[in-house]
């Protein structure tokens, strides 16, 4: 349960092809009581990736979006989000939320047919 | 009969199959099993009846189809079938059957089924040959 930065939704592809750039919006929502500076940090399996902004000042009950963005692998990954807050002299860990993103197909494949049936009509 | 021949561990299997008859006017649904993986795509799925000869396969008729895929993260199976029409332009006979999917080029062509497909003689056109008297009598 998050103290400050309450993760409320992950917005990202389920699967991405090799080489795309993966958008990940993450809604960060200020559920303290008093205005706080708030931040997001990720990593895709253990590969950090950038955010757009390094933190935001929220005010209470407010929500704010976090756009991370990062190139998708020749693999499947899982990406793990973590929300943080400022306490006054240091970066506190707060809420944690994690996805899988599949890696799809850039191309079209068959691999066999065969003649199952035939009937008149 | 027609027949298929497998490979095995064994050598060679004999499958028989059975032959399905026809004429002109009927149907011929063709139903195929595939394999895909990949990206979405729309691909034309092709079903010919005709004769394998030396020179390949030699087509007499053919039907068509659009079939489109969903994108497939790994290896699906799916079945779907094309119905040939049965036309007079096709004389009575035994022949063969095949699919393809793809188009100029197939992206997967079927083993072809070999003398399942019979097509039988249309009852002819109503005609008369001849008429000759047979009898006369006062009534």
């Amino acid at each position: 349960m998050a103290k400050y930065a309450d993760i409320i939704k992950v917005d990202a592809p389920s699967s991405a092809i090799e080489g795309a750039t993966v958008i990940v919006d993450v809604s960060v929502k200020n559920i303290g009581t008093s205005d706080q500076n708030l931040a997001v940090t990720a990593v895709f399996d253990s590969t950090s990736f950038p955010f757009q902004f390094d933190y935001l000042l929220v005010s209470p009950g407010q929500t704010v979006i976090f756009r991370g963005w990062f190139t998708m692998p020749s693999k499947n990954v899982m990406i793990t989000v973590w929300s943080w807050y400022w306490n006054g002299s240091e970066w506190v860990q707060d809420d944690r939320y994690e996805k899988q993103i599949i890696l799809s197909q850039a191309t079209s494949e068959f691999g066999s047919i065969e003649i199952i049936r035939y009937e008149r009509r | 009969m027609g027949a298929v021949y497998l490979p095995s561990e064994f050598g060679i299997i004999f499958l028989p199959l059975a032959n399905v008859q026809v004429t002109a006017g009927d149907k011929l649904r063709v139903t195929c099993r595939y394999t895909h993986r990949g990206k979405a795509e729309s691909v034309p799925f092709y079903v010919s009846i005709g004769n394998t000869g030396w020179t390949g396969f030699d087509e007499v008729l053919h039907a068509s189809k659009t079939l489109s895929v969903p994108e497939d993260a790994s290896w699906q199976t799916r079945e779907d079938y094309v119905d040939i029409a049965i036309t007079t332009s096709i004389s009575a006979g035994l022949y063969d059957l095949y699919a393809k999917i793809g188009g100029t080029i197939p992206k997967v062509i079927s083993p072809t089924l070999q003398d399942v497909v019979e097509v039988l003689a249309g009852i002819p056109d109503s005609e008369f040959g001849e008429i000759s008297i047979t009898n006369y009598a006062k009534v």
